[in-house]
Order: C-alpha cells, then structure tokens, then sequence
C-alpha cells in the first residue's frame, strides 16, 4: 500500500493548486457578476462551456490554439453582452426572480444549440505543442501546460484587481455597485455599466472555457458541476471583493486535492462542509464585501 | 374435327400469344405462385400473415448518454426495418427515453407495457436503470431482453424467468479484463474506481480476478462519479509504483481521467487498462491520448476482420446509419435478433413457449458464437481488448484501436450455483 510522505503531500498540494486556478478563473466573473449586478448568473457553467467549443472550432477553423483561445474568449463575451441587452435587461426591472429564472433557462438553450451545431458526441482539443509534455523535479510531476495555467490564474484576477481599483471605468462600476442613482445623475447610464460588467464576465467564463478544453473533455454538460463547485468558492471567498474568489479557489482546490489523499470518495463532499463552516463563522465569507447582496 | 381444332388452335397460337402465354405461365412459376422461386418466400410469407411484434426499448435518448442511446435507437429500427422487408416478422420498434434515470425508466417500461401493448422490453445503457425495467418485465410477466451489464440483475432477488441477459456481468468483464492484464501487461496492480454501485461491483471483481491469477493490488482509489479533475489521484498513483492502472470508469469520467493521466505521461510509467469503453467514447478523445491505452469493450466494429457475423452487422450499420456500431447499437440490434427469432422458432409469442424455446439456444448474431445458458438465461459469449493506435496507424475517422485479446465462455461467468439460480 501508498505510504503518505512529505513529497506526495507536496505533490498533492501543488496539484490542488492549479486545480483552485480554473476555479479562480470562472468564480472571479461570477463573483463579479453576483456582487455588480446582484444577479445570480446560473448561465455561468454554460458560458464556460460555449468558450471550450469556440476554442475547439477556432482551433480546429485557424489551426493555432492560441488564436483560439484569445478569440473563445472574446466571442464569448459578445455572446454575453448581446445575451444581457437583449434577454437580461428587459427583465432586469421586475421581478427579482425573472433573471434568476432566464438564466436557469439559457442553460438548456446553450446546451441544446451546441448539440445541434456540434453534434452530441464531445469534442477533444490537442495541448499547444508549446506546452506539451512535463516537468519532473523529483517526484513532482507538473505538466507545463497546467503550468501556464497557474501563470493565468494568478496574472488575470490581477489584471481584474488593476481594472477595477485604478482604472476610472473601474471606480465607476463600482460606484454604480453601491449608488446606481447617484452615477445616472453625472451622466452615466447604469444600464450601460450592467452590459459591460456582464461582459466581462462572461469573457473571464469563456476564457477558462478555452483554457481546460486541452485538458478536461470538451461537451455540453461540462458546464455543470463546475458551477457549483464556482458558487461554492464565491461564497467560500465573499462576495464583490477579487481577492475573495481568488483565496477561495486556491483552498476549494487544496481541499478536494487533499481529501483525495485521504479518502477519495470525499473529495466533492468535504467542500460542501468547508462551506458550512464558513458560513457559521463569516457569513459574508471570507472577504465578502459589507451591503451586497443583504 | 380434330385435325381443324389443331389447326385452328395453331392458327391461333401466333407468336405474340405464345410469347403472352409464355410470359403468364413462366412468370408466375418465377414469381412463386404455384411452388415458390425467385420471391417465393416472400409471397408464401404474404399468404400466411407475418406475425407482429411489438418490442419497446428503454435508452437514452438525451443527456450526456444521449449519442448512445439514439444510435442504438437507430440499430434497433434497423433491424426491424429488415424484417418487415423480408416478410418473415411485422416488427416494431419503439424507443423511449429513459434519461438514464430509475424513476423515469420505470414509468416508460410500464408506459410501453399498459399503453402500446408491447410483447417483448429491451435496454438499457446503465446497470440501475436495467433494475427498474426488470422490475416491470417481472410484475407485468413481458419478457425483458436485458442489453446492459449487471452482476445485479442476475442474483436471486432480482432475477426471473422472463428476463434473458444479453450482456456481461461485473464480474465477467473484470475477469475477461484481469485475465488479459495478469498474462500480458503485469501482475502489481493499482486500482482506481468511479465511486458507484458499477464501480463497486468492478472492484469487488478485480480483487477476486488478482485472487485467481496471482495479481497484487498495491493501492485503490474511489473518485467520485462524474469527477472533472483527476490530477489529484495522480501523485499518490505514481509513488505506489504499479505495473498496471487499471480503471472503473466509463463515458465522460473516462476521456477526462486518460486525457489528464495522458498530460503527466503516467502512459510512460504503467500500463493503463480500462474495464470498459465504448466508439462514442473513444471518438471524444485525441487519438494521442487513447494511443497504448487498453480497454475492455463488448464490441468494436473492427472484429469484422475476424468474425462473419460482426461484419453483416457493420455493413448493414455503417451503410444505413453512416457509422460503425457502438457496443450499445449492437446489444440493441442483437437483442431484437433474438427476441424476433424466438418467437418465429416457437410460432407464438407465448412467453413461456418462447423462452423455452430460448434456453440453451445457440446463435451468433454479432460477436461469435454464443448460447442462452439454461439455468440463468445469461448469454454465454466473449468480451474483447483492445488497444488504442497511434496516431499515425489511424485509417479513417471511425479507426481508434486494433482487438488484441478476447475472453469469456463459461469460466468467465459465475456458474449458476455460485450465483444462486436456477429455473
């Protein structure tokens, strides 16, 4: 039988680690979503999902992953913005739960017209020969392509932090977060803010569409489990804050790694109970931003 | 008088009548009218009322099985279409549903027996799904032609007489898998399952298979059904050091775990055996990953090489539908085989007469010779290994791997007194 050591515990913390950037990279646009737009974007998963089959027919169209991967993310986002003018605003205004219901909805709808634009068999996507093959230190297995998305995971919540806190669209978003009424009275329309804020989101979803597609399968259920594991780490995290998502995917992601050493069957459960603890202790979750969402 | 009425009947014999005459006499021998011919069987058949079959099918028709189920939904229309145009059976095939769901399988099979009056049930794709349609064949008494594995279906609290398995058990295939892994790729096992009664049953069998042919298993693994993410098994998998991974995974927790096992070059390190796979499966996957891994599978369209009865089937698949068949199409297009020609050799559709007639019947409909095992209605056949090709070795776009070994006849099934049945 395995002995437990210090470097399979290393091993399994530094795969726990890329694992918590994918879940970085889809909660951030969630968590933007959900703390900007107080809305609850269940679509997020198939948003996700829309990125890896872009990535996979872009790839497939132009034959450079990296054209690929740039313009799922990009189509994504416009698939957003044009989902968000033209489905989400109209409802926006009434009942609180008309969003929530449409984008339960659009799951099905993205879902449908993948399999008939794809077919129902899913869809593989090659690792970029840039990054294929794996650094081994030792014991330490590490793909470099999972390598490359660490560097992602770390370097866009950052750019999204830089966006957001020095940037004067940045201040506006999140002064229409906290008085909507107050930034239509200099002249700026919330409506507007809402569009972009989406689509942002949604671009941050397909982007981590795009970039799993080489190592996870690519098919129109993909986008399921995910979210939820995504709606953990934004409530593990908190709420309207980036570095919330970004800590809480990291520990998601050390979590289920861990609970696979100790005892595989509990690795989707044990962050279900994190989650609970953590919301008896921070209900707000760990840097849930004060006044959203209550 | 006699010499005119010659005359005249050769007067009148011109060479068009005789030519009309000709025609009429020697058509109607070709046609079969008088003692068959040329279309002989068919006007006989027309002249006694082919009989109707009704056969209901429980499959996946949507959901990530969808792709399974409407190819096999197609198979099973297929060969019904080929009846109905033999005019040997009038056989219809009706599809429903099932969503790979229990409760939704139980209300279709009940469905399919109290509403459209079917005489025979067929599916599924998954074990439990099998459960609830045998659980209908038993209180309705409509036979079930069962087309998915189960070691389940076949203990005595959920086996009848009116059920007849079509497929492998648990314990076959881990036998028929163990086997070909034992004699030809090591004997230091790492065994990694997907967390679920099928993953258990599997388990249970790989321990009982390293039992019997002298295999260690160095480290297990259970990973929730359905994980996206297999990185985090690997670290622990590669310090055991194993001669063989061998997985319990099917469908999307398949291509994920050989795509990630694939990215950490664990292919370089062990050999990766899978208990099971499917042509579905195998097309989501890069070739680059599949390559060298092995697989177990009920049927791969490339046994039409070596077995006559897989290649009418492939013909007839792959001309009609535009593909090979999956696993499932050929359990499905098999199943309806069996059940039609059942009834045809008890010239009823009678349950009991028919099974009787089924128990210890010989066939081979697909995948080599086989026989309906008397005592417990389990078709007695082979499993089959293949491995995945090198990209390069690919010729086409339905070419994903060569059979390199086969398994099965009655050492691989669990003989009737250890499973506790008999009729």
């Amino acid at each position: 039988m395995v002995q437990f050591s210090l470097p399979i515990l290393c091993n399994q913390i530094v795969t726990g680690v890329v694992l918590g950037m994918i879940l970085v990279l889809l909660a951030s646009g969630l968590s933007l979503i959900l703390g900007m737009m107080s809305l609850i974007n269940f679509a997020h998963g198939a948003f996700y999902m829309v990125g890896a089959y872009l990535c996979y027919y872009l790839a497939s169209q132009t034959g450079n992953f990296w054209v690929a991967l740039i313009l799922a993310a990009v189509v994504a986002g416009l698939v957003g913005i044009v989902t968000e003018i033209f489905l989400l605003r109209p409802v926006s205004e009434g009942d609180l739960s008309l969003p929530l219901l449409l984008t339960f909805g659009l799951v099905y709808v993205f879902q449908d017209v993948i399999r008939m634009l794809f077919g129902l068999v899913g869809k593989g996507v090659g690792t970029p020969s840039l990054f294929s093959g794996a650094y081994i230190w030792g014991s330490l297995i590490m793909p470099k392509y999972r390598l490359f998305i660490i560097i992602c995971g770390a370097v866009i919540p950052f750019l999204l932090w830089l966006f957001m806190k020095k940037t004067n669209l940045g201040l506006i978003i999140r002064a229409s977060t906290l008085d909507s009424g107050m930034v239509e009275m200099l002249g700026i329309e919330p409506k507007r803010i809402r569009t972009l804020v989406f689509g942002i989101g949604i671009t941050l979803a397909g982007f981590a569409g795009a970039l799993v597609a080489p190592i996870r399968g690519v098919n129109p259920e993909m986008g399921g489990d995910i979210l939820i594991e995504s709606f953990i780490v934004v409530i593990v995290g908190g709420i309207g804050s980036i570095k919330g998502p970004f800590i809480g995917g990291l520990i998601i992601g050390i979590l289920i790694s861990l609970a696979s050493l100790f005892y595989g069957e509990a690795a989707n459960i044990v962050i279900y109970f994190f989650m609970a603890i953590i919301l008896l202790v921070k209900p707000r979750g760990l840097f849930g931003v004060e006044g959203l969402l209550e | 008088m006699k010499e005119e009425k010659k005359k005249g009947f050769l007067k009148r014999m011109t060479r068009r009548n005789f030519l009309k005459t000709a025609g009429v006499v020697g058509g109607s021998f070709a046609l079969g009218v008088g003692s068959g011919g040329l279309f002989g069987n068919r006007f006989s058949a027309r002249a006694a009322a082919p009989i109707e079959i009704k056969i209901g099918a429980l499959l996946p028709l949507s959901g990530p099985y969808g792709i399974e189920g409407v190819w096999a939904q197609k198979s099973g229309e297929l060969i019904a279409a080929r009846y109905n145009r033999e005019g040997r059976a009038k056989v219809t095939f009706l599809a429903r549903d099932d969503k790979a769901t229990p409760g939704v399988a139980i209300a279709r099979a009940r469905e399919l027996v109290e509403n459209d009056k079917v005489d025979w049930l067929t599916g599924t794709l998954a074990g439990h799904t099998a459960l609830s349609v045998n659980q209908v064949s038993r209180e309705t008494k409509v036979p079930y032609m069962c087309i998915t594995q189960s070691d389940q279906i076949m203990t005595p609290g959920e086996w009848h007489k009116y059920m007849f398995h079509l497929s492998q058990t648990n314990h076959m295939i881990s036998h028929a898998v163990a086997s070909y892994t034992s004699e030809n790729l090591g004997k230091k096992w790492y065994i990694l399952i997907a967390d679920y009664a099928w993953g258990q049953a599997n388990l249970m069998g790989f321990h009982a298979a390293a039992k019997a042919f002298g295999a260690q298993v160095i480290g297990e693994d259970k990973h929730p059904l359905g994980t996206t993410d297999y990185s985090t098994y690997i670290p622990k998998i590669v310090a055991a050091k194993p001669e063989v991974l061998l997985l319990s995974q099917y469908g999307r927790d398949e291509v994920n775990a050989l795509k990630q096992f694939h990215e950490y070059g664990l292919k370089k390190m062990m050999h990766i055996v899978n208990i099971v796979s499917g042509l579905p499966i195998m097309k989501e996957m890069d070739q680059e990953v599949f390559e060298g891994t092995y697989s177990g599978i009920h049927f791969y369209w490339g046994l039409q090489d070596k077995i006559a009865s897989a290649k009418r089937v492939v013909a007839h698949i792959m001309k009609e539908a535009g593909h090979p068949p999956s696993s499932l199409c050929v359990m499905t297009y098999g199943g309806v085989i069996e059940i039609v020609e059942g009834i045809l050799r008890a010239g009823t559709k009678d349950p009991e007469a028919v099974i009787k007639g089924m128990e210890g019947h010989k066939f081979d409909n697909f995948r080599g010779p086989e026989y309906w095992r008397k005592c417990d209605h389990q078709a007695i056949h082979n499993y089959f290994i293949v491995k995945g090709k090198s990209p390069k070795a690919v010729k086409g776009e339905w070419d994903f791997a060569e059979v390199v070994g086969q398994h099965g006849g009655e050492k691989a099934f669990k003989s009737c007194k250890e499973l506790g049945l008999s009729t």
